[in-house]
C-alpha cells in the first residue's frame, strides 16, 4: 500500500485512543448495585461497538492531520498497443487549407484537420502511451510518452495556438526520438510525423538521425499534407539541375527516411479524407503486446480520514441522541 | 413530631427497668403471674386468703404479676456510597427520617435507643450510645444529616459487637446490595436479637426504567460502568431480576426467623406500624 504521512510527530496523538476505554462519554446514571442486573449480550456488544467507533473517529482525525497519503506508485501493465510520438509541424503554412490559402468559411486549415482526427486517433488507442512534440524553428517539447489521453489530447489541442516560423524537422525528429531514451523497449515504437512541407537535414544530422532511429528500434510514419501545386514526395525533378536537396526538400527527406534500416511509411494526404484514410492505416498497423510500468500519482488520503471521521462522528452523534436523558 | 412509630416484640424482655413491653419478671403489673410465698415475695398487699386457706403447706401465698419492661431498641444502617441513591426518595434522607421518627418513638415508649452507622467498618463518629435523652439524640442526627455515605457495607458484619449484650429490637436498615452469604453471616451474627430488616429499594432503580433508550450505568460502589442497550424485553428482564432478587432476600430472611419489611416509596412509619401489626405477638 505504501502509505506514509506528512508530520509522522502527529502520530502521538494515537495514544488518545486510549480514552474512550476510559470514559464513554455519555451520562452516568447511578445504579447501586450493577451485579443484580441481567447480562445482556445485545448492550455489551454494543458498548464494545460505540468504544471501537469512538477510537475510529480518534485515529481517522489523527491521520488526517497528519496527512496520510499513498505514495507514487508504479505498476506494470500490459496492453495492446504501441509507443507512439506524435510529431506535429507547427510552421506557417500548416495554418493554411490544404488550397494552400487562408482558411475561410467552411474551409479547414491542415492543422485543425490533423488536430481533429489525431485526437479522434487517440481516443481509439486507449492502451497505447503517446507521446507530443511539436517543432519549427526550434523543437518543442510538449507532453512526454504518458497513458494518460485526456493530456495527450490536450497537448494536442494546444497546437491550436497560431503557428510559428519555418520548418526544422532534424531538430524535431531529434527530439521526438529523444522521447524513447530511458524508456523499456516493449511493443513497437513509432513517430507519426505531421507535416506540410520537408526541409533539407545537412550530413551531420543525417548520420545523427540514422544512428538514433536503428538504436531505438523506431519506426517513422510520414504524413505529409501537400497543399495544391506544390511539389510531392514522389515528384522527380524534371530538370537535372533542380534535383537537389535544397530545391525538391520533400523528394530527399522521403529518400532519407526509406534509407533508414528501420520500418519506414510515407502517406501523402492532399485532403482531410486522405489524411484520414493514413490516420487509419496506421491504426491497423500498431497493434502488438505493450509492457509498459504505469505510474500513479500520489494519492492523498487524509480526505477519506476526515470523511470517515465525519460518518463515524455522525453515528456518535445519533446515539447521543439515543441516550436516555431523565435524572 | 413524626407519626410514631408502634413497635412490639415477639419476645417477652427480661429487662429490669419497668417499660412499656411485656417481660418475664414478676412485679408491679396487671397480668396475674404465679403465686409466691410471703417470704419470697414480702408484699402483704397482695396476699390471696383464698389460695392460702387452700394452701397444702399452709403458707401465706402472694399473687405476683407479670412486669413490663423496657427495651432497648437498635437502628444499624447501612452507609455504604450505594445507599446514597436518589430516585423517587433519597435513601440518605429516608435513614435520617427513619432514625428521628424511631428514636421519638423509642423514647416516646420510654425505652433506649441506640444507632450504630457503618460503612467500610463501624464509623466511630456515627454510634449512638443507648440513650434516652432527645436533646443528645438531636445533637447527633444534626451531625449525622452531613455525614457522607461512602464505601462499602462491610462493616455491618461487625456491628453487633456494639449491640447490647440483652435481647434488643434492632432495626437493620440497608439495601442489601451485598451477596447472599455475607448477609446470612450479618443475621447470625444478630441471632440473639429480633431484629427487623429494612430494605431500602426505589421503584427508579429498575420498575421505571424507559421502555427504549440507551443508558449507561455506573455502580455507586465500585464506579464500574455498563452500556445498556434498553428495550422492553430488557427491561423485563431487568424487572424479573429484581423481583428475584426479593424473593431472594426474603427467603434468606425467613431462614433466620425475620420478616423483611421493603421500603420502595420512601419513608412511611404507616408501612413500618403495618408490619408490626401483622406480624408481632
Amino acid at each position: 500500500m505504501n502509505l506514509a504521512v506528512d508530520s509522522p510527530w502527529l502520530l502521538w496523538g494515537l495514544l488518545l485512543n486510549g480514552l474512550p476505554l476510559l470514559n464513554q462519554g455519555m451520562r452516568l446514571h447511578d445504579q447501586p448495585w450493577l451485579t443484580l442486573l441481567p447480562v445482556d449480550r445485545l448492550s455489551q456488544a454494543l458498548s464494545l461497538l460505540l468504544k471501537l467507533v469512538a477510537m475510529l473517529v480518534i485515529t481517522s482525525l489523527i491521520l488526517g492531520l497528519a496527512g496520510l497519503h499513498r505514495r507514487e506508485q508504479s505498476r506494470e501493465r500490459i496492453g495492446k498497443g504501441a509507443h507512439i510520438v506524435l510529431l506535429l509541424d507547427r510552421s506557417n503554412s500548416m495554418d493554411d487549407s490544404f488550397a494552400g490559402r487562408t482558411p475561410e468559411g467552411r474551409e479547414e486549415s491542415k492543422s485543425s484537420a490533423a488536430r481533429r482526427l489525431l485526437t479522434e486517433f487517440v481516443q481509439h488507442r486507449q492502451a497505447d502511451r503517446i507521446g507530443v512534440a511539436a517543432y519549427s524553428t526550434a523543437p518543442l517539447f510538449v507532453m512526454p510518452l504518458t497513458e494518460n489521453k485526456t493530456a495527450v489530447e490536450a497537448a494536442i489541442a494546444a497546437t491550436a495556438t497560431p503557428a510559428l516560423a519555418y520548418t526544422h524537422v532534424a531538430k524535431g525528429l531529434g527530439m521526438a526520438l529523444s522521447f524513447f531514451q530511458d524508456q523499456p523497449l516493449t511493443g513497437s515504437r513509432s513517430i507519426v510525423l505531421v507535416s506540410d512541407g520537408a526541409a533539407a537535414i545537412d550530413k551531420d544530422d543525417e548520420l545523427k538521425l540514422r544512428a538514433w532511429f536503428q538504436q531505438h528500434q523506431v519506426r517513422l510514419y510520414w504524413l505529409f499534407l501537400r497543399t495544391a501545386n506544390s511539389p510531392g514526395i514522389y515528384d522527380v525533378a524534371q530538370d537535372a539541375r533542380d534535383d537537389n536537396a535544397q530545391a525538391m526538400p520533400e523528394r530527399y527527406l522521403h529518400q532519407f527516411f526509406s534509407s533508414l534500416k528501420t520500418p519506414y511509411q510515407a502517406y501523402e494526404a492532399e485532403s482531410p479524407d486522405a489524411l484520414k484514410k493514413a490516420i487509419a492505416d496506421i491504426n491497423e498497423l500498431e497493434n502488438q503486446p505493450l509492457h509498459y510500468v504505469e505510474r500513479l500519482p500520489r494519492q492523498d488520503l487524509s480526505g477519506v480520514c476526515y470523511v470517515l471521521a465525519t460518518v463515524y462522528l455522525g453515528l456518535l452523534l445519533a446515539v447521543k441522541f439515543l441516550e436516555v436523558k431523565k435524572c | 413530631m413524626s407519626e410514631t412509630i408502634f413497635y412490639r416484640l415477639l419476645w417477652q424482655t427480661r429487662a429490669v427497668h419497668p417499660g412499656a413491653h411485656a417481660g418475664k419478671l414478676a412485679g408491679a403489673g396487671q397480668l396475674f403471674q404465679h403465686y409466691d410465698t410471703l417470704l419470697a415475695r414480702p408484699d402483704p398487699r397482695r396476699i390471696d386468703l383464698r389460695a392460702s386457706v387452700l394452701d397444702p403447706l399452709q403458707q401465706f401465698q402472694v399473687r405476683s404479676y407479670q412486669q413490663h419492661s423496657h427495651v432497648n431498641v437498635y437502628m444499624m444502617a447501612d452507609m455504604s456510597a450505594s445507599m446514597c441513591y436518589a430516585g423517587r426518595a433519597d435513601k440518605q434522607q429516608v435513614v435520617c427520617q427513619l432514625l428521628s421518627g424511631l428514636a421519638q418513638s423509642v423514647l416516646g415508649y420510654g425505652d433506649k435507643f441506640g444507632f450504630i452507622g457503618c460503612s467500610n467498618q463501624v464509623q466511630p463518629h456515627c454510634l449512638l450510645p443507648l440513650s434516652q435523652q432527645w436533646q443528645r439524640i438531636a445533637a447527633f442526627l444534626t451531625d449525622f444529616k452531613n455525614t457522607p455515605f461512602i464505601g462499602s457495607a462491610q462493616g455491618l458484619l461487625s456491628a453487633w459487637q456494639y449491640l447490647s449484650t440483652h435481647r434488643s429490637l434492632v432495626f437493620l436498615v440497608s439495601d442489601f446490595n451485598f451477596p447472599v452469604p455475607e448477609i446470612n453471616q450479618l443475621l447470625a451474627n444478630l441471632q440473639p436479637h429480633q431484629v427487623v430488616p429494612i430494605v431500602l429499594w426505589d421503584d427508579d432503580e429498575y420498575q421505571n426504567l424507559p421502555s427504549w433508550g440507551l443508558m449507561t450505568l455506573k455502580d455507586m460502589e465500585s464506579g464500574a460502568t455498563r452500556l445498556v442497550c434498553l428495550r422492553p424485553a430488557l427491561r423485563e428482564k431487568i424487572i424479573a431480576a429484581y423481583t428475584q432478587r426479593q424473593i431472594q432476600l426474603k427467603n434468606c430472611f425467613r431462614d433466620h426467623g425475620y420478616e423483611p419489611l421493603f421500603l420502595t416509596d420512601g419513608y412511611n412509619a404507616g408501612s413500618i406500624n403495618r408490619y408490626f401489626q401483622q406480624r408481632a405477638a
